[in-house]
């Protein structure tokens, strides 16, 4: 078995450092504008953040409020994705993998805060 | 001299401490921020040691009873994930261990890396672009785990080892 440490480790570190910069700064982030909703891969509805939408893709109720977006109610087993709460801010976005549903904020503007802990 | 029942009993035992580990650890709770399914990755301690110490086959061969057991209890999803992640994963670090000059930090801080971007193209295919939105959070996490990961293999290896030949572990 090899040692724990070696040199290329270092370069592998740095590369894994990088390639986390180069996919952070790719994708967009700050407040939000639109709100993209995809199911089994293609994009079926896109909505303004501002406007009030329900709408059920696969299963999956979709509720865009106040500034917001959020799942209300899932056919899937876990459910994970209701509990995954509101997202208003691009980059953000939650998932049903089972039913293959994705929402999605969009933006354009730069972000002043990603997150806040208490 | 290892015997090829004791190599192959080894293996099917290490086969089923990597899916119960698999098994166990998606069992604790997840994470709000996380992708649902985010798993500490802890089997890959064994996935590891096979793909550096074994061979790829033996390692291919973990991953893909690990992937019928996620199959069998978590469903059909969780387990296609698992399956290309793993695969993927015990391949490049196979090769990366074939050179001297990569310990094994280096080695499963990449298995980790690799494992979840190959999760993130698999799920790009079922929800779409919003999959790559999780690259900046599961780049660097499959960095850590790895790292997380060589440690306790490190541990692990010399016990794993004297399975294998015979000694008391």
């Amino acid at each position: 078995m090899n040692k724990l440490f070696r040199r290329a480790d270092a370069l592998i570190l740095l590369a894994v450092v990088l390639l986390t910069a180069v996919a952070a700064l790719i994708l967009p982030r700050g407040r939000g504008d639109r709100v993209i909703i995809s199911a089994d891969g293609q994009t079926v509805a896109s909505y303004s953040l501002n406007e009030q939408a329900e709408l059920t893709v696969n299963g999956v109720n979709i509720i865009i409020c106040d500034g917001a977006a959020y799942i209300s109610s899932s056919d899937c087993a876990t459910e994970q994705c209701v509990r995954s709460g509101k997202i208003s801010r691009a980059g953000q976005s939650i998932v049903c993998l089972p039913n293959r549903v994705s929402v999605c904020i969009d933006g354009a503007q730069k972000p002043t805060t990603d997150g806040v802990t208490y | 001299m290892k015997s090829k029942a004791k190599r192959a009993a080894v293996l099917g035992l290490l086969a089923a401490s990597a899916a119960v580990i698999s098994v166990v650890e998606s069992m604790l709770p997840a994470l709000s921020f996380m992708p649902p399914g985010f798993k500490l990755g802890l089997s890959n301690i064994i996935t590891a040691y096979c793909a550096v110490s074994l061979s790829l086959p033996s390692a291919i061969f973990i991953v893909f009873f690990k992937s019928l057991i996620t199959l069998l209890f978590r469903g059909g999803m969780s387990a296609a994930m698992g399956l290309a992640g793993g695969v993927l994963s015990a391949a490049v670090m196979h090769l990366i261990s074939r050179s001297k000059r990569v310990g094994i930090f280096g080695v499963s801080m990449a298995g980790g890396v690799v494992h979840n971007i190959a999760q993130v193209i698999v799920a790009l295919g079922l929800i779409g672009q919003a999959a790559l939105f999780y690259l900046p959070v599961l780049i660097p996490l499959g960095a850590v785990c790895g790292a997380a990961t060589a440690l306790l293999l490190r541990l692990a290896a010399p016990q794993i080892d004297k399975l294998f030949s015979g000694g008391k572990p």
